[in-house]
C-alpha cells in the first residue's frame, strides 16, 4: 500500500506536464528544436532516456539468473514468449542501491532492437512519464563535473510549478546506446 | 878505715895490686943488690920478704874484710826479704858498689814494702784507686798489679750489674763469665746459675700469676720444673691458689644457674600470678559493669514495668469502648452488604449490553475489510491504465504525425489513471483510519467488560469481606472481654515483678560493690606483683652480671 502511494505522488507529478507536452507537440511543429524522452526514477534521481531507443514499459516480471555473468547482468525473463536480457542500470551507473525498495516494484524498459542485437530490457525503479524538451532546457556543460563519461548526454532543467512557485527539477538525460556500447567493450 | 870503705872497689883491688906489685918490686931491687953484696945482704933480703908477705896478707885482709862484710849484710836482708820481711834496711854507709848495691838493695826494700805491698794491701782492703804507672817496658810488677786491678774491678762492675738488674726485676740479665779465667769465671758463672735456679721457679711463678690474672685458674706450676726448699712451698701455695678458685668458682657457677633457674622460676609465676590478677581486676571490673549494666537494665524494666501496668489500665479503658464499637460495626456491615449485592445486579446488565457492542463491532469490521479489498483492485487497475498509458504514448510518438491525436488521448488516460489511483489511495487510508478506531473501540468495549468482571469478582470479595467482618467482629468482642480479664491479671503480676526486681536490684548493687572492692584489692596485688617483679628482675640483673664476671674465669 505504502508503495503504491509514493508511486502515485512520483506518478502524480508528472501529470501536469501534459499540458506542456500538448504543447511542445504543436511547438515541434513550429521548430524543430525539441526532443521527447521517457523520464524513469532511479534512486532518488531522475533519469531520461530518448524516446525513440524504448520500445514499450512492462511490469516486473520475476528474473531468471543466469551464472557466470557480470553483477549488472540482472538476467533474464520471457517476455511473451521471448527471451530478453535485463540489465540494472542502477548497478551499471554505480548508483547507491537503497536497499528498501525492492526489485518487484521495479519496471522494466524494453528497449528497441535497433540499438541491441539481442532483446534487452534495463530495470528502473518506476516510469513516470514521456516528456517533450525543448533544446535550451539542456545544459551540457555542466556535465563538465562527471569526468569523461560520454554516457550523460546532459542535464534538462525541467521546470515544474509547487505550490504556485516555478522551480527546477534536474534531470539525468543518458545515451543508453553508449551505456551499453561501454558494457559491451568493457565485457 | 872509712876512707878506705868508700875508695870504689875497682881502685881498691887495683890499689891492692900496685902495692902488691911496689912490694915485689922492691923486693925485687932489694934481692938484686943484695946479691951483688953477697953475703950481708941476704938477711935484709929475708927481712924484706917477710916483710911483703905480711904487708900482702895484711893489706889482702883488710880488702876481704872490706868486701865480704857488706855482701853478707846484703845477703842476709835478701833473705829476710826472702822471709817476706821488708821492715829490715842494710843502711851501708858506703859509697863504692857494694854500698851502691846496698842501697839499691834498700831502695827496692822500701819500693817492694811500699808501693806493691801497699797497693795489694789497699786492693785487699777494696781500694782500687791507685793509680799504677809502668815504670818501663820492662816492669813486670806494675803491669801485674795493673790487670790484677782490672780484673777486679771487671768482676765488681759484672756483679754490679747483675745486681743492679735483679733490683730492677731485670731477671733475664746475665753475667758475661767467659771475661773472666778460672776463679772469676766460676764467681761469675755460679752467679749466673744461682740467677738461673731463682729465676725458672720465679718465671713459673709469674706465668701462673698472669695466668691468674687473666682469669685462667686451671693453671698449674709445670711439674718437670724442679723445686727445692722454699720454691717448692712456693709452688705448692700458688697451686693451691689456683685449685681452690677453681673450685670455688665452679661452685659459685654452679650456684648461679641454679639462681638463675630459681629466678626464672619465681619470674614465671610471677606472670602467672600477674596474669591471673591481671584476669581477675578484669573479671571484677567486668562484674562491677555488669552489675551496672544490669542496674540499668533494671530499672529500665522497673520503668518498662510502670508503662506495661499504665497500659493494662488502659487496655481496660479501652476494651469498653471497643465493645461499643463493635456493635455499631456489625450493624455498618450489613448495611454494606445489602448495597453490594445491588451493585452486582447492575453489573451484569452491563457485561451483557457490552457483549452486544462487540458483535456489532465484528461486523463493522468485516465489512471493511471487503471494502478495503476493492480498493486494492482499483489501485492495481489504476496501475495498469498508468502502464498502458505509458505505452500509448510511446507507441504514439513512434508513430510520429499519424500517432499526434492517439498521443493526447493516452495523455488523457494516464492523467485518469493517476486520478483514480489517487481516490483509490484516499478511500485507503479513510478505511485504515476507521478500522484503526473500531479497533479501539473493540479494545474500549473489552476492557470495559474486563472492568466489569473485575468489579463484579470485587463484589464478591466485599461481600464475603462483611460476612468475614461480621464474624471478625463477634471474635473482637469475646477478646476484648478476655483481654479486659487478663489485663486485671497482668495488672496483679506486674505488682509482684516489681516488688522482685527491688530486691534482684538490692542484690546486684551488693555485688557491685563486693568486684570493687576486688578490683581495688587486684590493683593492689598487681602492684605487689610489679614489685616482686622488679627485684627478681634485678636478682636476675644481678646474677646475670656476676655470671658474666665469673665467666671471664676458666676453671
Amino acid at each position: 500500500m505504502t508503495t503504491e502511494t509514493k508511486e502515485g505522488e512520483i506518478a502524480g507529478a508528472p501529470s501536469p506536464m501534459s499540458h506542456p507536452q500538448s504543447q511542445n507537440a504543436t511547438g515541434m511543429r513550429a521548430s524543430q528544436k525539441t526532443f521527447q524522452v521517457l523520464e524513469f526514477l532511479l534512486g532518488k534521481e531522475h533519469f531520461a532516456i530518448d524516446l525513440f531507443d524504448v520500445r514499450e514499459v512492462v511490469e516486473y516480471t520475476p528474473i531468471t539468473q543466469l551464472p557466470n555473468t557480470a553483477s549488472y547482468m540482472k538476467g533474464i525473463i520471457d517476455l511473451r514468449g521471448e527471451i530478453t536480457t535485463i540489465i540494472d542500470l542502477k548497478d551499471r551507473l554505480h548508483i547507491p542501491l537503497d536497499k528498501t525498495r525492492k526489485d518487484e516494484n521495479g519496471r522494466f524498459i524494453v528497449l528497441d532492437e535497433k540499438l541491441t542485437g539481442v532483446k534487452t530490457g534495463i530495470l528502473v525503479d518506476d516510469v513516470l512519464a514521456v516528456s517533450t524538451f525543448e533544446e535550451k532546457d539542456v545544459d551540457a556543460a555542466s556535465t563538465a563535473g562527471a569526468g569523461d563519461d560520454e554516457a550523460i548526454l546532459g542535464i534538462i532543467k525541467k521546470k515544474t510549478k509547487d505550490k504556485e512557485n516555478e522551480v527546477s527539477e534536474l534531470v539525468i538525460w543518458i545515451d543508453v546506446r553508449k551505456t551499453l556500447s561501454i558494457m559491451e567493450k568493457k565485457e | 878505715m872509712q876512707q878506705i870503705d868508700n875508695i870504689p872497689l875497682g881502685k881498691k883491688i887495683l890499689g891492692s895490686y900496685i902495692i902488691l906489685a911496689a912490694i915485689f918490686a922492691l923486693i925485687a931491687l932489694v934481692g938484686y943488690s943484695t946479691l951483688n953484696t953477697t953475703g950481708t945482704n941476704l938477711l935484709t933480703f929475708y927481712i924484706l920478704c917477710g916483710a911483703g908477705i905480711v904487708g900482702s896478707a895484711g893489706i889482702g885482709i883488710l880488702m876481704t874484710n872490706s868486701i865480704i862484710s857488706p855482701i853478707g849484710r846484703i845477703s842476709a836482708n835478701i833473705r829476710e826479704i826472702h822471709s817476706g820481711h821488708l821492715g829490715e834496711r842494710i843502711n851501708l854507709d858506703r859509697t863504692d858498689e857494694i854500698g851502691q848495691m846496698a842501697d839499691e838493695m834498700d831502695k827496692f826494700s822500701n819500693d817492694l814494702q811500699k808501693y806493691v805491698i801497699g797497693t795489694m794491701k789497699m786492693i785487699a782492703d777494696g781500694d782500687l784507686s791507685r793509680d799504677l804507672k809502668v815504670r818501663d817496658p820492662k816492669d813486670e810488677i806494675v803491669p801485674a798489679l795493673i790487670k790484677m786491678t782490672g780484673t777486679l774491678r771487671a768482676l765488681i762492675n759484672e756483679s754490679n750489674k747483675l745486681s743492679i738488674a735483679a733490683v730492677e726485676g731485670k731477671l733475664s740479665v746475665r753475667g758475661d763469665a767467659d771475661k773472666f779465667k778460672g776463679g772469676y769465671w766460676e764467681i761469675i758463672a755460679g752467679i749466673n746459675k744461682t740467677f738461673e735456679n731463682v729465676v725458672i721457679p720465679l718465671n713459673e711463678g709469674m706465668r701462673i700469676s698472669a695466668e691468674y690474672a687473666a682469669g685462667n685458674f686451671t693453671a698449674h706450676f709445670d711439674e718437670k720444673i724442679k723445686m727445692r726448699g722454699d720454691f717448692k712451698t712456693f709452688k705448692d701455695s700458688l697451686n693451691r691458689v689456683g685449685t681452690d678458685i677453681s673450685a670455688s668458682m665452679i661452685s659459685i657457677n654452679q650456684q648461679l644457674t641454679n639462681l638463675a633457674a630459681n629466678t626464672e622460676e619465681a619470674n614465671a609465676s610471677i606472670q602467672e600470678v600477674s596474669a591471673g590478677s591481671n584476669q581477675c581486676a578484669i573479671n571484677a571490673s567486668s562484674v562491677s559493669e555488669n552489675a551496672e549494666k544490669t542496674t540499668k537494665g533494671m530499672h529500665q524494666v522497673q520503668q518498662a514495668m510502670d508503662d506495661l501496668s499504665r497500659a493494662i489500665q488502659e487496655v481496660a479503658l479501652k476494651s469498653e469502648s471497643v465493645a461499643q464499637l463493635v456493635t455499631d460495626t456489625t450493624s455498618y456491615s450489613k448495611n454494606g452488604m445489602d448495597l453490594a449485592q445491588k451493585t452486582e445486579t447492575g453489573m451484569q446488565g452491563i457485561t451483557k449490553s457490552s457483549n452486544e457492542v462487540n458483535q456489532i463491532i465484528g461486523d463493522i469490521k468485516s465489512q471493511m475489510d471487503k471494502i478495503s479489498e476493492i480498493v486494492d483492485l482499483i489501485t492495481d487497475l489504476a496501475n495498469q491504465t498508468n502502464l498502458l498509458a505509458l505505452n500509448a504514448a510511446i507507441e504514439a510518438a513512434r508513430a510520429g504525425e499519424a500517432g499526434r491525436g492517439f498521443a493526447v488521448v493516452a495523455t488523457e488516460v494516464k492523467s485518469l489513471a493517476v486520478e483514480s489511483r489517487a481516490s483509490a489511495e484516499r478511500i485507503s487510508e479513510m478505511i485504515e483510519n476507521l478500522q484503526t478506531q473500531t479497533n479501539n473501540a473493540v479494545e474500549a468495549v473489552a476492557a470495559s467488560n474486563q472492568g466489569v468482571r473485575d468489579g463484579s469478582l470485587a463484589l464478591q470479595d466485599t461481600i464475603s469481606s462483611f460476612g468475614n467482618i461480621a464474624g471478625s467482629i463477634d471474635k473482637i468482642s469475646q477478646n476484648v472481654t478476655e483481654v479486659a480479664a487478663a489485663a486485671e491479671e497482668q495488672a496483679a503480676s506486674i505488682e509482684e515483678v516489681a516488688a522482685s526486681l527491688s530486691e534482684v536490684m538490692n542484690l546486684v548493687d551488693n555485688s557491685s560493690h563486693e568486684a570493687q572492692d576486688t578490683a581495688a584489692a587486684m590493683e593492689e596485688s598487681s602492684a605487689a606483683v610489679d614489685q616482686i617483679t622488679r627485684v627478681v628482675g634485678n636478682i636476675n640483673g644481678i646474677a646475670e652480671k656476676v655470671s658474666q664476671e665469673v665467666s671471664k674465669f676458666r676453671c
